[in-house]
Formats: structure tokens, sequence, C-alpha cells
């Protein structure tokens, strides 16, 4: 079929020769007489290329000078759907033209006519049935004897088919340059062949190239950095050995990052990816993308940057640093993590099970509470792990005592910090025997004073007794007597200084109402306040004031801090007692006086065993401890006492409680925050300790 | 009749202190420096009351105490233990040996005074 349609096509063309005959054949109608001659001098052979020209596939058509048609064939009726009566005595380009032709066609077309000059081109026609089809237009002019235009004939190949793949080829092509323009990605294709190189219009972008340019295999070459430059000529010369080795070519892929400069000397990176075509005579094309990384390898580059800078960071850290992912497994730890672990440091490798690694150490005795133990310990620990939430503290075969805070993160990953707390231990633990020994140091000395305390004080009492009258000796008896008495309040509070650690085990805690305890020392101390003419003012009426008291050890304190206040208050003032029930924030008691009160600087200080005010430190006959006892009690009560000056004169003492425990939990984590503020106090000490060393 | 009391301590001084307070009264007072020397004292003396130290070399108060309280001839002397340990617990392990009184020094003689009399008098 395709043979006999390209044989008749060819032979179309060919009789474009025969124009002429053909226009005298059948233009020439009104001549009757003419063609009648002619009919009988025609051939056989004549008779036969009329009935091709009649039946030939492509359409014909024969107008007049006048360009109105004259004849058409019959693939022109079929092309068409025009019947040549119907065609006959009409313009062609009102008959059949579509709007779609270039207008420059069309003018040029009408130009060559007017002009009886042949025109070629496209043009875009309608069918009677309304098909839109495009035409390859061959027109001829035709002349007569006399050399004057006596009409044209006209060649139409409809040629839809092959313009339309061409505006799909052209949609295609927009399409890919469209794209690798968004996507910065260039193509580009090298002919083995020709050694010719082919870009895409992107290339010629990214080359900053005039797209007329022509480049050449070296001018590719040119346009790469040095070492670029050498990994290609590195690639070619393996391809090249490849291929002289008979390696199968289907190994030939490239995929290079490679360092380029622009034709205006812009430096940019591409990822360059090339293959290699084949024919069935062997390789014939290398076909390759360029795609413009240089922004991504900037990211890439901050990215790293950044990372580096956090590495370098967690390095630097004095704490161990590590990462778990969300299955666990190990991302990331510092040096000092590895130092830490070093029984188990070969096993702390990226990528390795939690569990593994804490077995491994757990096996080799790192840990010394999993001892004997193994399996036990590594589940315990992998829970404490898996809740991340806790801080744990775990000691180590190499005697070092780490705290561990475990923190897990929104998406999964687990944080943990190792700080090493071993000094601080060992600090702690050295501390709390030094004050252990200290306390027992005191209570064997209280223990030795008391022995010869009784000699002083017991001789000194029968003495003062017998020498009544004498008065030289019953005053040195006396004074005997006062000053074993001073010196057996001081034995006493040294002895409750080391006897009341600040922690609530020390006391007896009963629900107890604290005003009402008050009032009780208040009255027991009503004569010697009304020696020096002073008012102990309680509020009217007595508040209730519930808490949890060692009755015995909070009049202790009341009764300190009552006897200063009557100590150092000036004659005839008033001694303000007050209560308030805070709620939730427990209970307060303050005692109010009119006297010299604490400089700011010694607020804290006369707390201090042995401080007293330098305002009253007059002999007074107060030991140095009353205070010092008094804040160990509070504080093992979970309360605290407090000195501050008001703004006109005197001191203030507060004394807080916290509220009475409802519940068993309430009592425990008021415990908790006793034996806390117990250990804040020793840290304190100790550090006061260093500070003093 | 004139009460005898017993005193069982190892210092000198104290002793002394206790013979002067108690004879100013009218208390007839005898002395042991060591647990050892008290027990065969209350044995062959058969005391009206005892006032035994805590802390003495060799036997030390406390045994003494048990011992008192074991041997049916001495347990029914009323005992009041002397000790410089004033802790709680101290008094509780004083008084768990069966004595009547625990007293810690340093103490007021007219304080000893009174609870001597008041252990001697003859409702007890």
């Amino acid at each position: 079929m395709m043979d006999w349609h390209d044989l008749l096509h060819g032979a179309g063309l060919a009789l474009c020769g025969l124009s002429l005959l053909l226009a005298v054949l059948l233009c020439w109608g009104p001549s009757r007489t003419l063609l009648t001659r002619l009919a009988q001098r025609m051939t056989p052979e004549y008779i036969h290329l009329a009935q091709m020209a009649r039946r030939t596939t492509d359409a014909i058509v024969v107008t007049n000078a006048a360009r109105r048609i004259t004849w058409v064939n019959e693939a022109f009726e079929r092309l068409t759907g025009y019947g040549a009566a119907e065609a006959k005595g009409q313009s062609p380009g009102r008959l059949l033209q579509f709007d779609g032709t270039d207008p420059l066609t069309v003018k040029r077309m009408r130009l060559a006519l007017d002009a009886g000059e042949p025109f070629n081109g496209e043009v875009l026609n309608r069918s009677k049935h309304g098909r839109i089809y495009w035409l390859e237009l061959k027109i001829n002019p035709l002349f007569d004897e006399q050399g004057h235009l006596s009409g044209f004939m006209a060649l139409q190949y409809d040629i839809t088919e092959r313009k339309q793949a061409e505006a799909a080829l052209r949609g295609s092509e927009a399409l890919l340059d469209k794209t690798g323009r968004i996507g910065g990605v260039g193509g580009w294709a090298y002919d083995l062949a020709t050694h010719r190189m082919h870009w895409s219009n992107q290339t010629y972008r990214l080359m900053e190239r005039d797209p007329n340019w022509q480049p050449t295999l070296e001018d590719c070459l040119a346009h790469c950095l040095p070492e670029s430059r050498q990994t290609i000529e590195a690639a070619i010369a393996e391809a090249l050995a490849d291929a002289q080795a008979h390696v199968q070519p289907e190994r030939f892929s490239w995929d290079f990052e490679l360092c380029l400069y622009s034709a205006t000397g812009r430096v940019f990176w591409v990822r360059a990816t090339a293959e290699l075509e084949f024919s069935d005579s062997g390789p014939v094309r290398v076909v390759g993308a360029l795609q413009d990384i240089t922004a991504r390898r900037e990211l890439k580059a901050e990215l790293r940057r950044h990372i580096d800078l956090l590495r370098g960071a967690i390095d630097t850290i004095d704490e161990a640093f590590v990462l778990y992912d969300p299955d666990d497994r190990l991302v990331f730890c510092n040096d000092k993590y590895r130092d830490l672990y070093d029984t188990s440091r070969d096993a702390i490798v990226p990528g390795a099970r939690f569990e593994d690694i804490i077995r491994t150490g757990a096996e080799r005795g790192q840990y010394p509470a999993a001892i004997g133990r193994v399996d036990e310990w590594v589940a315990g620990r992998l829970a404490a792990h898996r809740e991340a939430n806790r801080t744990l503290v775990q000691r180590l075969d190499n005697g070092r005592v780490l705290r561990i805070v475990e923190r897990c993160m929104p998406d999964g990953h687990r944080v943990g910090f190792r700080v090493d707390i071993t000094d601080l231990v060992r600090a702690t633990d050295a501390a709390e025997r030094a004050d252990c020994a200290k306390s027992e140091f005191i209570a064997t000395i209280s223990h030795e004073l008391r022995t010869p305390l009784q000699s002083i004080i017991g001789f000194s009492d029968l003495g003062r007794h017998f020498a009544r009258g004498q008065v030289p000796f019953e005053e040195m008896f006396e004074d005997i007597h006062q000053g074993g008495q001073r010196m057996l309040r001081l034995v006493n509070g040294l002895l409750d200084v080391s006897k009341i650690d600040g922690t609530q085990g020390s006391l007896a805690l009963k629900r107890g109402d604290v005003a009402r305890l008050a009032a009780e020392v208040a009255h027991e101390l009503g004569p010697l306040a009304a020696q020096r003419r002073l008012t102990l003012a309680l509020p009217e009426p007595l508040p209730v004031l519930w808490a949890d008291v060692d009755a015995f050890r909070l009049q202790q304190v009341i009764r300190n801090v009552l006897a200063n206040a009557i100590r150092f208050a000036p004659e005839g003032s008033t001694i303000e007692i007050q209560g308030h029930d805070l709620d939730r924030a427990g209970v307060t008691l303050t005692v109010r006086d009119h006297g010299p009160g604490i400089p700011e600087s010694e607020i804290e200080t006369i707390f201090e065993a042995f401080v007293q005010s330098s305002r009253t430190r007059d002999g007074s006959g107060g030991t140095g401890l009353g205070l010092t006892i008094s804040r160990k009690i509070m504080q093992a009560h979970g309360g605290s006492i407090e000195a501050s000056c008001p703004a006109h004169s005197g001191t203030l003492i507060t004394l807080s409680l916290p509220p009475a425990a409802a519940t068993g939990e309430a009592r425990a984590a008021k415990s908790l925050r006793a034996v806390r503020l117990a250990l804040e106090q020793a840290a304190s000490q100790s550090t006061t300790e260093h500070a003093d060393a | 009749m004139t009460p005898t009391v017993l005193t069982i301590e190892d210092q000198d001084d104290i002793r002394r202190l206790i013979r002067m307070t108690l004879e100013f009264k009218g208390f007839r007072v005898l002395e042991a420096e060591n647990g050892t020397h008290g027990l065969a004292m209350a044995r062959s003396e058969k005391p009206d009351l005892i006032l035994l130290d805590v802390m003495m070399p060799g036997i030390d108060g406390l045994e003494v105490g048990r011992t008192l309280a074991a041997d049916s001839a001495l347990s029914r002397i009323p005992t009041v233990m002397l000790s410089a340990l004033g802790a709680g617990t101290d008094v509780d392990a004083g008084m768990a040996t069966g004595v009547r009184a625990y007293l810690i020094k340093p103490f007021s003689p007219w304080e000893l005074l009174d609870l001597v009399t008041e252990l001697t008098a003859p409702a007890h």
C-alpha cells in the first residue's frame, strides 16, 4: 500500500512537468473544436495520463486566470467534500481557506498569484464537512500559446498528520525546555560519529551561551574547573579502556558533581549524568543531563557547618552526651561519654542498640550494681531509659559516680547526659562524715563537761546555802553557781546543736496549736518581762494555728526568740506576738520588738553558731547558740525562721511552719522537703568550710 | 531510824557532794567507788536506798542495776540512777534495768535531797 501510495505521490510530483499539457486538456473547455481536434490527435498514452491525473491520490485543482475553479480531480472531491460541479466557478481560497493559516503565507500566495508566479506553501483548509486539515500547496501558473496567463493548477497534499506530529514534537520540546528550566536540568548529546555536541536550551542558559553557538567537546571541557576537568578526562580514559577491554557497555554510566564556569565566569556546581546510546552497530551517542546543584551544595555545606558546630560544641562540653534514635540505636556520642564507659568502649559505636551496649558493660562488671544480676539490672536500666524522664545516679567500676539525665524528644529520639558527680559525692560523703564526727565529738565533750559541772553547780549550791548571811562567801558561791549554770546552758545548747540535725526524724511531730504553745511560753516569761516593764502583746482573741509540731522543741524556739526580745527591748516597750493562718502555705508566728534591731548585713549570720549581733554583743548572757538551734528545729519541722528589720526600728522574727499534713502522702512530701532543706544546708555549710579553709 | 544510802560512784568529788548533801539532812551515807564494791556493800549492808552512777570503769551502772534487780534480796531496795547521759534513749535504757528514778547530772543537791527523802519515807 505504502509503496503504491508513494509511487503515486512521486508520480503526482512528476506530473508537475505535464502541467502545461493538462492545462490545455482540461482548461480550454470553451473551445470544443479544438478539444475535438485534440482528442482526435490523442494517443492512447495521453488518455492514460489524463486518467492518472484524474485518479491520482493527490488533490489537483485547476483555475482560470480569474482564479475560479475550472477542474478538480477525484482526490480533491474526497479531500474537500465538494463535488466537481459544486466546486466549479468558486474561488478556491474562499471555498476552502481557514483562518488558521499564517497571514504571511496568505499574503505571499496572493502576491505570487497576482504576479502570475508559482507558489509553494502550507495552508490550513476546511472541508465541506468542517474538517480542518493542513495542505502542502504547489501552485503553478498556466500560460496559453501566446504566453498569456490562462490560469493556475494547484497540487494539494494533505500534510495534517505531519503537522500534528510536528506540533506534538514542538509541544514536547517546549515542555522539556520548560521543565529543564524549572528543574535547572540541561540536556546534552554528543554524536560519536559526527563528533557534534548538542545542547538543550537550558544547557545554553546554564552556560550563559548564545543558543546559536555550536560547542565542541573541547569547548565543553574548557567550561570545567581544573579538578572537574580531570574527573571527566579520567572518566573518558576509563571508558576508552573499558571499550578496548570489551567490558560490557551497559556499565557505562556517569554521575559526577562538577564545578563549571559559565561564559561570563560565574562558577557553579552541576550534577552531570550521562549514558551511552547504542545502535545495532554499536555505541552512537552519549546523552546526558546537567543539573545545577549550586544552591543545594551550599545548603548542604551550611547544614554540614551547623552539624560540625553543634558536634564541636557537644565535644567541648565537659559532660558526656549521647543520642539514641527511636529504635534505641546510638546516633552520636561525644568522647567524654566513651571515656566514662571505658570498659564497654568498643560496644559504643553508632548503630549499636542501647540494650546491647549496657549489657556488654554489665557483663564486664562495669556497673557494680549489676554484678551477679545482669538480666535484672539490664531490665531495670532499660525501663528507666525508655521512660526517659528520670534522673538516675550510677556508680561505675572505675569509682566514678554519674548523674544520668535522659529525656525523650518529640520525634522519639532520646537524649542523654552524664554528669560526673564523683567529686560532689565524695565531698558530700566527707562532709557527712565530718558532720557526724563533729556531732559525736560535741556529744562526748558535753557529757564530759557535765560531770565537773555537777561539782561546780552542786557545791556552789550547797555553799551559798551554808554561807547565807556571810556576805563575801555567799556572793562568791552565788557567782560560782551562776557561772556553772551559764556553762551548763552552753553545754546543753551544744548538745542540742549536735542532736537536732535539721531532719524531721530527730523530732516527734504531733498536731498542735502553735498560737496556744506561744501563749504558754509568753505566760512563762511574763515575770521576766515584768522585771523590765515590758508588755508581751498576744492577739485577742488568740487564733487557732494548727501544725504538725514537736511541742517541746517549738516552745524552745519561741522561748529563745521571746527571751531575746525581752533582753534587748527598751524598758517599758511592747513586744508584739502575731499569728497567721496562711491556709495552704501553713502558719506563721511573728515576734516584733522595738530594740536596737539587727544590721542588714548580719540578718543571716545571726543564725550561725556563736554569732551574736554586733548591737547586742554585750555579755548579756546568751550562749550564741539559741538562734542556731532554733533554725535547726524549724528546719526539722519543714519550716523556717527568718529575721528582718521593719522600717522604723527593732527586729521582726518570723517562724513559718507548713500546714498540718492530712495524709501520709503529704507527710512524706514534707519529710522530703525537710531532707532537701537539710541537704542544702549541709551543702552551704560545706561550701563555707571550704571557703574558710 | 536514820535511813542508810549507798552511793556507788567512781568520782570522789561527786561522792563527797552527795555525802555532804545527804548528811546535812541526817542520812547515813555509805560509799563504793566501783560496781563490784558497790554490789558487795549492797549485799552486806542492805541500805535503804542506792544511788548508782552509770559510767564507771569495770562493771557499769546498767550492769549493777540489772544485777540488783535480779537479786531477790536486793531488788526491793529503791535505786536512783545518776548519769550525765540525758538523752531519751539513755534514760529509757537506765529505767529498763528496774531503777526507781533517773537523775541527770548536773542535778541540784536540793532536788536529790527531795528525791531521797521521798523514796526512803516510811510509806515506801
